[in-house]
Order: structure tokens, then C-alpha cells, then sequence
């Protein structure tokens, strides 16, 4: 077949692959610190399964750097291709020491949770998690805190490069520069992630450890599930997910954990700003609120007749805990995954599907198709439905409010809707093969949704026995998800281009 | 992709690129795979995939069939997928108790895993068996039972094994909602114990070598920032 496309130059690998190295030698850092947490908890066995993945990650990451080396400015297709390209080399490597602990029973179960951790998902197909080292629990929370702020901003944050740098950033599903260069707003970011660490993290150890955790436990758990709340990821240190702890407190200051993860950086940058009023009539927050309380509301009379709860404190407590769960696509759980088949009827777990299809506001930790998308798509509609009702010469203009006010424009609203619209067809794509591998068609579009939007909800399909279609596809959801889709497609046509392109 | 820079790369070239690129992947897997069999005795088997009769769908008992004045001896999966069934009823369930204890209401509540690590041939650390995922059981213990535990489960202990009578409720008031046995009687059958562990030397071995290539790729990628390589390119 004829294509008009051009094959990526020698100049073009050569920066991807450069790129690359350097991801993996963050990735290769990071696994330093559950290495020496397991010489230090007296776990010999998993540390040195760490020294191993971390120096092998390294070795790759410096020959890459020592190989590829030189000038050359990223254009926006370069930054496309490698944060493309980084979420799917960054699991392989950080899959190693968890399949060298032994608790996955192939190195595809272990490359299906390092991509669940990078991509915030919190889908896991482990073998006995209740009796994981430590260091090995922590890497896989530690891969969700790092997936959540950004692979590739942190990349940018130690490499600090100019050019293709923004388009990196925005391959990586951020779209919006909060300050003027990437550089200060990756490290804004950066510093609201320590803040809230070093507010949320206390207070969480603290109701863990009223809850009756004895003290290292506390600061343990603590730890793990601020960073898999914060980055809204899902990972909890055992399978019973936050329920373990039967504790009100901890789900409540979860929750908010989990609110402030799914909120906009940008948002949090007029918090910082102490704008208010920008923050209460942001687009994005409002949609938010008004989709979280909506979702929530049908939930809550969906399992008030089915009569699941007998009492309004375990209504609002069960039902409120998970729609908030999925709609910031965390994908903690307080009750039994099969529970929602088995005793939630069908109004309360669709909308749980529904909340975890739109997700979490744009430029945050979350995933899904993002408020913001939905807003502007409803005010799209709106603004239709006013110009059916005007007359035809009468010029119809919806604006709305996002740090100040902007016209509704089909350059905004076009690639909006194309994201939406990309979201459900691969919503859809991962429902039809749970299907085909014979699950109902409810279970297997929650777990598909679960996957796509990288929430980490389930009902009960996913663990060790999925059929390796169904980890491959939902693999492959998680990626495209947490991407947006864009850079997927980016590395698509790359490849595409490498093997068919015009030289 | 761009087309500004000089270096055209011909076809062959590049699918040499992709199949060394599998190699390197290939190679890995195969690495990390012959590090985890050493000294592990149990080769780790990839577990059954489930019925596909019927996947997904759930199996409840018909609640005339059961015994109205008996207790039934259940699995922690049977009380989850049919709530309905077991709500209220006289329930016989073990499990081993995992990583702690909590006292709610004057009761000490526990999970009690019921799974093959639990009631089989032991947590997977142990028999580096690979059985599938948990599945256990929240269950509020009778006051003061929590004394006699001794041992809970986690990596570095298999937790007691505890056998609960009591009534099953399928959302508890006093856990907020959450499904729970609310045990009128438990006994340790099995006292838990601690897991040794050892290291396995070709781990340490294939990690002193991996540090001393990740010195030796540091030294030669950070020794010039203008390296040979780079300098033969601008010539």
C-alpha cells in the first residue's frame, strides 16, 4: 500500500531511545529504596531481588544514555512517541522483582500489575497477597506514586529539557501547563504532592493506628495507601482493600486523599492561590461535584430498594465510600468485589460503571474520560439545543469558566468530544472480549470500564485465572487509558511509519 | 515523524532493530524465570482457568435444600456470592487469621482467610506454591478471644488457623454495613507459626554482577559529557 507518511529518521530513534533510557534509569532509582526497606526489615530474600532489578533497570538505562547520547531538539512527535513508548518499557522493568518474589504465576501476571501500578489502575491478578514481603508491597505502591505524578514529569523534573519537553508532558495526559514552563509546573506539582504528604500522611498513620494497628504497621500502611489514594491508584497492602481495617476514620480520611488526587493540578494551583471563587465556578469542579452527588444519589436509591443495608449509616457508608472510589477512579474497596453482583442489583453497580467511565478531572492523578470533557460536551449540547430554538441568523455563544472565561470554540470542544468518543469505543472494545471469553455482558463491561478508565474496581474477574486474552486486552487498556489515547496512537503510527513510511 | 535529519534508515535495519529489541525482552523473561526456579523445589504451576461453562456467574444453593436447625459448614465465597442464602443462618467457616486483630464494640473483629494458602499446604512463601488469589471472611470473635491468638498471617508468619460457630449477617450494623459471621464460639485447630526464609545465592550472585554492569554503564555514560561517539558525530 501507497502511504505519503516519511519512516522516522536515524535521528528520530535515536532521541526516542535516549529518552527512554532515561525513564528507565528513574524507574531503576526508584526500586533502590524497597531494596534497602528490605535489608532493613530483615527481608534478605526480596532486597537483593530488588538490588537486581534496580541495577538491571540501571545498566540499561546508562548504556542507552552512554550509546545514544548527543544534541537534537524533540519535536512534538518525539515527545508523543516516547511518553508513548515509556509506559509500556517502564513496567516491563518494574516487573522483574515482582516476578522474581514468586507471586505471579508468569512474568505476563507480573508485567499486568507493574502496568496496573504505573497507569494508577489497581487491577491485580497476584497469588497470595496476605503474605507479600513488605518490600515488595511497597514497590508496587510506590510504582502507582510515580505513575500518578507522571513518568515522564519526572523524567523531565531531572532532566530538565527544553522543546519537545511540553509534548512529553501532554502525551503523558496532561494538558494543562499550570505555570509558564513545564520545568516549574512539573515541580509544582512536585511540592503539592509533598504537601499533601506531609499533611495527609500523619493523620492517616494516626487513625490506623487508633484503628489497632500496632506502630510499624500503621506507618506501613499508612504509607502505601497514601500514595495508592493520592495517586489515585487502588493498591492496598491486603486483598480485603480499605474494608481490612473496618474503621470509618480511615475511609474518611481516605476520602479525601482521594478527592484531592483527583482534582486538576491546575485547580490546586488556585487553591494555592487562595481564588476561591475561580475554584467554585471551574467548569470541571462543578461537573464533578454535580456528576459525584447525581451518581451517588441513583446509587444510594438503587441499594435502598434492594434492601442490601437496614440502616442509613451503612447505606451511605458502603454506597457513598465506592461511587466515590470509582468516579476518582481509585478503585479502593469496601466491600467484597462480588458482593455488587450478588447483592447491589443492577441501578447502584451501573452507576458505579457510569462514574468510573467519566472519572476524575483532567490534568490530576485519575483516569477516564475526565469531567472536563463531559462538561464541555454538555455545554456543547446546550448550545445546540439554543440554536435550534434562535433564529438562524442569531449567533449562539456558550462560554465557561476554567481559571477564567473562555469561549466555547470547536478547537476545544472538537478534540474533546474525538477523546469521549475514544474512551467508549475502548470501553466497548474490552467489554466485547470479556464477553467473547463468555463472561456476562454486566460483569465484563465493569471490569473492561474498570481497566480503560484505570479505576481498579472489580467483580471479581480479575486474578490469577483471567484468561491471558483478557489480561493481554485489559493490558492494553490500562495503557491506552492512562495515555488518553493520543500517545498510543502516536506509537502506533511510529510503528507504522518505521515499517511502511516513504523513506 | 520528522524528515529534517540526515540518516536514513533503511526497512531491513529497522526490523533487525525489532526483532533484537524481542531478544532483549525474550532474554529477560528467561533471565528472571531460571533466577526463580533455583532452590524453590515447586516449580510454580499457572492456575486452573475458570469453568467456561459459565464464568462469572454465580452458584447459590436452594435455601429449601439446606438444614433449617443445622449449622452449615460454608466457604467464604459461598457467603459472599449468596448473601441472600446465608443471611441470618447458623454458620460453621475456618480461616487463618491475617495481619491483625481489631477490637470493635468491645469485640476483637478479624479477616479469617479461608483459601488454599490458609486451609491447604500453606502461604505461598512457604510452599512457593502459586494457588490463585485470597478470599476470607471478616468475623467478630467471641470477647477475649484475642489473648489466644498468637500468630497472624503475613510474610513472615502463617497466621493460627481458627474454626467460628455463629450466625452470618450479610451487612453487620455494628461493622457499618459489612458482611461478617458473628462467631458465638471459636478454637485455635492450628497454631500459626513463623516462615523461614532463605536467600537464594544466585539472586545475590546475578545482583552483585548486575551492580557491578550498572557501575561500569554509569561510568562510561557519565565520564564525558562530550563522549568519543559524540565527537565522531560532529566530525
Amino acid at each position: 500500500m501507497a502511504t505519503s507518511l516519511f519512516r522516522p529518521a536515524r535521528e528520530d530513534y535515536r532521541l526516542v531511545g535516549l529518552y527512554l533510557a532515561r525513564v528507565l534509569t528513574v524507574v531503576g532509582l526508584v526500586m533502590v529504596v524497597p531494596a534497602l526497606l528490605g535489608f532493613a526489615l530483615g527481608e534478605p530474600d526480596p532486597a537483593w531481588q530488588f538490588v537486581f532489578g534496580a541495577a538491571l533497570t540501571l545498566t540499561v538505562g546508562q548504556v542507552g544514555e552512554w550509546r545514544l547520547k548527543g544534541r537534537g531538539e524533540l519535536s512534538h512527535s518525539h515527545g508523543m512517541v516516547i511518553a508513548g513508548f515509556a509506559w509500556l518499557v517502564a513496567p516491563l522493568f518494574g516487573a522483574v522483582p515482582l516476578f522474581l518474589s514468586g507471586h505471579f504465576a508468569s512474568f505476563l501476571d507480573a508485567y499486568f500489575d507493574a502496568m496496573s501500578g504505573f497507569a494508577t489502575a489497581g487491577l491485580t491478578v497476584i497469588n497470595d497477597l496476605d503474605h507479600l514481603p513488605d518490600t515488595v508491597n511497597l514497590w508496587r505502591h510506590m510504582m502507582q506514586f510515580v505513575g500518578g505524578q507522571g513518568l515522564v514529569l519526572v523524567v523531565l523534573v531531572l532532566f530538565a529539557p527544553g522543546g519537545g519537553a511540553t509534548t512529553m508532558y501532554v502525551g503523558e495526559a496532561r494538558e494543562e501547563r499550570i505555570l509558564p514552563s513545564v520545568l516549574s509546573t512539573a515541580r509544582f506539582i512536585g511540592r503539592v504532592s509533598v504537601r499533601w504528604l506531609a499533611i495527609a500522611g500523619p493523620v492517616l498513620v494516626a487513625v490506623l493506628l487508633a484503628a489497632g494497628l500496632r506502630p510499624w504497621d500503621a506507618i506501613f500502611h499508612g504509607a502505601t495507601l497514601f500514595m495508592a489514594a493520592f495517586s489515585t491508584g487502588g493498591f492496598a497492602p491486603t486483598t480485603a482493600s480499605v474494608g481490612f481495617y473496618h474503621s470509618a476514620w480511615v475511609e474518611a480520611v481516605l476520602a479525601v486523599v482521594m478527592v484531592g488526587g483527583a482534582t486538576s493540578f491546575g485547580v490546586h494551583y488556585l487553591l494555592w492561590q487562595r481564588r476561591r471563587r475561580a475554584v467554585a465556578e471551574h467548569l470541571e469542579v462543578r461537573t464533578f461535584v454535580v456528576l459525584l452527588v447525581g451518581f451517588t444519589a441513583i446509587a444510594l436509591i438503587g441499594l435502598w430498594r434492594t434492601g442490601a443495608y437496614a440502616d442509613v449509616t451503612s447505606l451511605l457508608r458502603r454506597g457513598g465510600f465506592y461511587l466515590l472510589s470509582a468516579q476518582t477512579t481509585t478503585g479502593f474497596a469496601t466491600v467484597p468485589s462480588r458482593t455488587l453482583v450478588a447483592d447491589w442489583g443492577t441501578l447502584a453497580p451501573a452507576m458505579v460503571v457510569t462514574a468510573m467511565m467519566i472519572g476524575a478531572m483532567s490534568g490530576s492523578t485519575g483516569g477516564g474520560i475526565k469531567t472536563i470533557r463531559v462538561g464541555l460536551a454538555l455545554k456543547g449540547l446546550r448550545r445546540e439545543m439554543r440554536r435550534v430554538f434562535q433564529p438562524s441568523h442569531a449567533l449562539t455563544v456558550e462560554s465557561y469558566r476554567a481559571g477564567r472565561t473562555q469561549p466555547l470554540r470547536p478547537q476545544v470542544l472538537e478534540p474533546a468530544l474525538m477523546v469521549l468518543l475514544g474512551f467508549l469505543i475502548l470501553y466497548a472494545f474490552g467489554g466485547l472480549v470479556g464477553m467473547f471469553y463468555g463472561y456476562p455482558f454486566d460483569q465484563a463491561f465493569f471490569e473492561s470500564t474498570s481497566s480503560g478508565a484505570t479505576v481498579g474496581l472489580s467483580v471479581g474477574l480479575t486474578g490469577p485465572s483471567l484468561p491471558v486474552g483478557l489480561k493481554l486486552t485489559y493490558i492494553l487498556q490500562m495503557w491506552m487509558g492512562r495515555l488518553e489515547l493520543v500517545a498510543a496512537f502516536a506509537v502506533f503510527g511510529f510503528g507504522y511509519t518505521s515499517l511502511r513510511g516513504r523513506p | 515523524m520528522t524528515h529534517e535529519y540526515p540518516g536514513r534508515v533503511r526497512r531491513r535495519t529497522i526490523l533487525v532493530g525489532t526483532v533484537l529489541s524481542l531478544i532483549v525482552v525474550a532474554a529477560l523473561i528467561a533471565l528472571t524465570t531460571w533466577l526463580r526456579i533455583e532452590g524453590r523445589g515447586v516449580a510454580l504451576p499457572a492456575p486452573a482457568e475458570p469453568d467456561v461453562a459459565a464464568p462469572g456467574a454465580l452458584v447459590c444453593p436452594d435455601p429449601s435444600t439446606l438444614p433449617s436447625n443445622r449449622l452449615v459448614e460454608i466457604t467464604a465465597g459461598e457467603l459472599i456470592d449468596c448473601p441472600d442464602v446465608f443471611d441470618g443462618r447458623g454458620v460453621i467457616y475456618s480461616g487463618e487469621v491475617i495481619e491483625a486483630v481489631f477490637e470493635r464494640g468491645g469485640r476483637p473483629v478479624a479477616v479469617l482467610n479461608d483459601d488454599d494458602y490458609a486451609l491447604g499446604p500453606g502461604p505461598l512463601p512457604q510452599t512457593r506454591t502459586a494457588l490463585g488469589g485470597n478470599s476470607g471472611m471478616t468475623v467478630l470473635l467471641p470477647a477475649g478471644f484475642a489473648d489466644q491468638i498468637t500468630h497472624t498471617g503475613s510474610y513472615a508468619r502463617r497466621g493460627d488457623l481458627v474454626r467460628v460457630t455463629g450466625t452470618f449477617t450479610a451487612a453487620s450494623g455494628m461493622l457499618g454495613g459489612e458482611p461478617a459471621i458473628d462467631a458465638s464460639a471459636a478454637e485455635i485447630t492450628q497454631p500459626g507459626e513463623q516462615i523461614t526464609h532463605r536467600v537464594s545465592a544466585r539472586t545475590v550472585l546475578a545482583a552483585l554482577l548486575a551492580m557491578a554492569t550498572a557501575g561500569g554503564a554509569t561510568w562510561l555514560a557519565q565520564r564525558d559529557p562530550d563522549s568519543r561517539r559524540h565527537r565522531r558525530q560532529s566530525r
